[in-house]
Formats: C-alpha cells, structure tokens, sequence
C-alpha cells in the first residue's frame, strides 16, 4: 500500500470517528425523544432530521460552505472568533456527521420503539425515576439497535463525499479521505491505487452491513449470542 | 434502440454486488426492465446526439458554438464537460464520446498513445493564459510571481496538479519561479494548495473563501464575477496552453464529428472564441 493509501484510510477513520462520537448522542436523544413522545413540531424534527438524506451532497455541502464561510451566520466576521470548518478535517467531520445524522437517528428510532412500552411502565412503579428507566432499561433493552445505527452512521461517515469536497476539499494529507482519494486516483488515472481504494471501500461496506443486520435481526443475534 | 441500452447494461453487469440482490425478487426485474426499455426509448427518439466531451473551461464557449452548430447542420449536440483528465477517464473507460477537446497536449495525448483518438482528426485549435486572482474583498498586491508565496493566502485553489490541465499548468509555472531563497515558488506554496476536480471548482473556491488565492485561466476569470485580478501570467513566464481537439476513434458518427471540428475551426467558430478571451491558432488542423 502507498502511503496515499494509509494516510486516507487513517484520516477516513479518525473523521468518521469522531463525527460518530458527536453526532451518537445527538441522534440517540432525538430518536428516543421521536419515538417514545408525541410533541408540537414532531413532523418538523422529523424532516429535518431527514433532510441530508434526501438531499443532493453538494447542496448540503454548499449550505455548510455558506454558513461557515467568512460571512456566513457562523462565520468568523458574524462570530468574532474562527470555527476553522472550511477546508479542515473539522469541517469534513461536520459534513460527515450532518450526512450521517439521518441514518444514525431512523435506526436507534426503530430500536427504541420495539422496546416494549409496557417494560418501561413497570419500571416506573418500581420505583425507576425517568433517567434511571431510560438508563438501565430502555438503553439495554435497544443497545443492539443502537450499535447497528453507530456502525451504519460510522460507515456512512466514511463514506462521505460530496457535501464534504464543498466544506473541506481535497487536500491530500489533510482532508483527502478514502472516497476522496479513490476519486483523486481515479480522475488522475492512477488504475492501481483506485481499485485499491474500490477494494477497501467494498470491504468497509460488506462488514458493516453484515454486522449491522446480524445486531438488527434478534433471530440472528440469539443464533449468534449461543455460539 | 438496443445500443443506447447497451451501455447502462453493461454497466449493471459490471456491479454485480449492487444488482444480484434485487434481481432475486420479480418485481424488482420488472422494474429495471422498465427502466432499461424506457432509457432506451429516450435514446431511439430522433437523431443521436453528437457526443462532445470538452474541457470546463469551454463550457460557455462552446455551449454557444454548439448551438450554432446544431442550427446550421440540425444535429443535436450533447456537451459534457469537466476537469480535461477526467474527461478523459471517460473516455478510456468506454463513455460514447464523439469528440474531445482537452485543455492540454498531456491528456489528448494519454489517449491518443493508445489509440482511442483519430490521429488524421487531432489539431491544436485555442491558447490562453494563466491569470492568479483572489476574492473582491482582498487586498494583496503582487507585480511578480514571485511575491504569491508571501502574500499570506490560507489555501492555493488549484486544479488539482496531478490531473487537470489548469492545476498542472500552474505547478510547472511556479517549478520554474526562483525566490531569493533558491528555492521555487512551487516548493513554498505546495502546502497550501487545494486541489479542485476542474479550474471552474477551484475558482468557485475562491470566490466562497475571501482568504485563498487561484490560478485559473484568463477565461475563466472574464466570466465570473466575485473575484479580483492579482497577476496576469505572459505567455513568456507560463507553459504553452494548448486545447487539442479531436475525434474519437470509438464513435459511432465519424463524419458529423468531422463535421463538428471543422465547424470549430471556422470563422464564425474563432469570432466566439475570441468573444470569450480564447486565442484560436492559425493553421489548427
């Protein structure tokens, strides 16, 4: 492997690490909060929440580029102080956590809501106040649920490219991820290093996938867990 | 009919992990058979489009000589452009061009070496010039490329200096600037550089980033608006830049894509051109 393909790879994983470790939480709260509540503005959160995923990467890309640049809302001349976002690996893992956001939410919503109501009520007459059902019932209860959508958000990360390129660019060592550098060698018609990078991506893919529905899928896991 | 399938077909089949998994539910084949024949009827309707590949910098250029052409040879033209390497890419890669029209010698002749170009058909038509620029809101001064390194720019907003004719252009330009230190102008900047897909992008750059500079070509700056000039690079100090145009020895429409470089060396062609800040190049073909 080139040292291209080591520095991509190791700036894929920390970008998509961390814009995992940010967005988990996040995306946690607002999932639980849409499946377990009914509240005024629920179908706005819900779109909202959504929106990345429907919409084209670059708009996205160009949205964050607008907010974050000079001028923007929270840009340095509105904020007196520099986020330091644009063309920074900061800003991939912004790009890369507002990406993943829609993916990691619909999954741990799924998760909390087939968590049985009825288990977190009789919690509660045992005593448990809010947080500690939901931290030592709720939580457990949908953890695989909720491994699945970290690791489908982490991947998603990883593979972020478009709305990225606008915030972050391609900068080789500093930005230059694994989607971006298979592009990068691909555009420059270096065949070996792309389908490297087409390999990997592969790989990254088919384990996450495979391990995210074997969490998802009970009747998988249960086989699994007796093994 | 059938051929203007063929391609997405082929596609398909080359991504077997994407497709294998529909393809076990009926439904999901009548779909994509659906789809595939109703592609297909868009492409059998009327004439085939003449498939012109060119570089980012022509499109508005040649997106006026284009019509031109279509009006006079009532021919459809379909214009694809992007970085001249990519294009490129394309190219080798099976893409139905017609014709291509590279921004540099380095790519017409990547392809041409492995005869995927007419060689009868491959002229130099059009020169231009590397100009730096920065956004409307700066203040840098510069009367030599030798003071880009110490101008204090956070990001260079380049093609991308391994593959797009704009990017690599500049990067043989600044190799060949001295500074006091003995070092090259090339060596202080490289850091800094952000490589963009094609020279639209990364003048696009500089145009979101008040603090980066670019080096784009002179066209490109006469058509956008949001950035100041800092430097206008002589033909003296800058590499040749030379657009190749050429036929595609894959096409299917060999006489309209003559037809279509003819078409690009006329008269009328060259006062577009020219409109544009282009130099067209006498005895190109």
């Amino acid at each position: 492997m080139g040292p291209e393909v080591g520095s991509a790879l190791r700036l894929s994983v920390q970008v998509a690490l961390v814009a995992t470790v940010v967005i988990f939480p996040v995306a946690t709260v607002l999932a639980y909060w849409m499946a377990r509540h009914d509240f005024p503005g629920k179908g706005l959160v819900a779109a909202l929440t959504t929106l990345p995923l429907v919409m084209p990467p670059t708009a996205m890309g160009l949205l964050l580029l607008r907010l974050f640049g000079a001028d923007g809302l929270l840009g340095r001349n509105t904020l007196g102080f520099d986020l330091d976002l644009v063309l920074t690996w900061k800003g991939a893992v912004v790009a890369a956590g507002i990406m993943s956001l829609p993916l990691v939410v619909r999954t741990a919503r799924v998760s909390f809501e087939a968590v049985d109501p009825r288990l977190e009520s009789m919690a509660r007459t045992l005593g448990h106040g809010h947080s500690s059902t939901f931290f030592r019932f709720t939580l457990p209860l949908a953890r695989r649920g909720l491994v699945a959508a970290a690791i489908l958000g982490f991947t998603r990360a990883v593979g972020e490219f478009g709305a990225a390129m606008m915030v972050a660019g391609n900068i080789p060592g500093r930005t230059r991820t694994l989607s971006m550098a298979l592009y990068s060698a691909q555009q420059q018609g270096r065949d070996v290093e792309a389908t490297t990078f087409l390999l990997i991506a592969i790989a990254v893919g088919v384990v996450a996938v495979f391990a995210s529905e074997r969490l998802a899928d009970p009747k998988l896991s249960r086989r699994g867990a007796g093994r | 009919m059938l051929s203007s399938v063929e391609p997405i077909g082929a596609m398909i089949l080359r991504t077997p992990g994407l497709c294998l998994p529909a393809m076990r539910s009926a439904p999901a084949v009548a779909v994509l058979t659906g789809c595939l024949l109703l592609l297909g009827g868009c492409g059998g309707q009327g004439d085939d489009p003449l498939y012109v590949f060119a570089a980012a910098s022509l499109e508005e250029a040649l997106t006026e000589i284009a019509a031109e052409f279509e009006l006079r040879e009532g021919r459809p033209v379909a214009l694809n452009f992007g970085g001249s390497n990519a294009l490129a890419q394309q190219i080798r890669n099976g893409a139905p061009a017609d014709v291509f029209v590279s921004a540099d010698v380095y790519w017409a002749e990547d392809l041409a070496r492995d005869h995927l170009l007419v060689a009868s058909s491959y002229s130099e038509v059009l020169a231009n010039r590397l100009v730096v620029v920065g956004h409307e809101s700066s203040t840098w001064e510069m009367s030599d490329l030798g003071d880009l390194p110490a101008l204090g720019f956070s990001h260079l907003s380049l093609g991308d200096p391994e593959a797009v004719p704009a990017g690599r252009y500049a990067k043989i330009l600044l190799e060949g600037v001295r500074l006091a230190n003995g070092s090259d102008a090339w060596s202080a900047v490289r850091a800094s550089v952000v490589p963009a897909p094609d020279v639209r992008a990364a003048l696009a750059l500089v145009r979101e980033e008040p603090r980066a500079i670019g080096i784009v070509y002179a066209t490109d700056y006469a058509t956008t608006e949001g950035v100041r000039l800092l430097f206008e690079v002589s033909d003296s100090m800058a590499p040749p830049i030379r657009y190749v145009a050429a036929a595609v020895a894959a096409s299917t429409h060999p006489v309209a894509a003559a037809r279509f470089l003819a078409y690009g060396r006329s008269e009328a062609a060259a006062a577009v051109y020219r409109r544009y800040g282009f130099v067209p190049l006498e005895g190109g073909g």
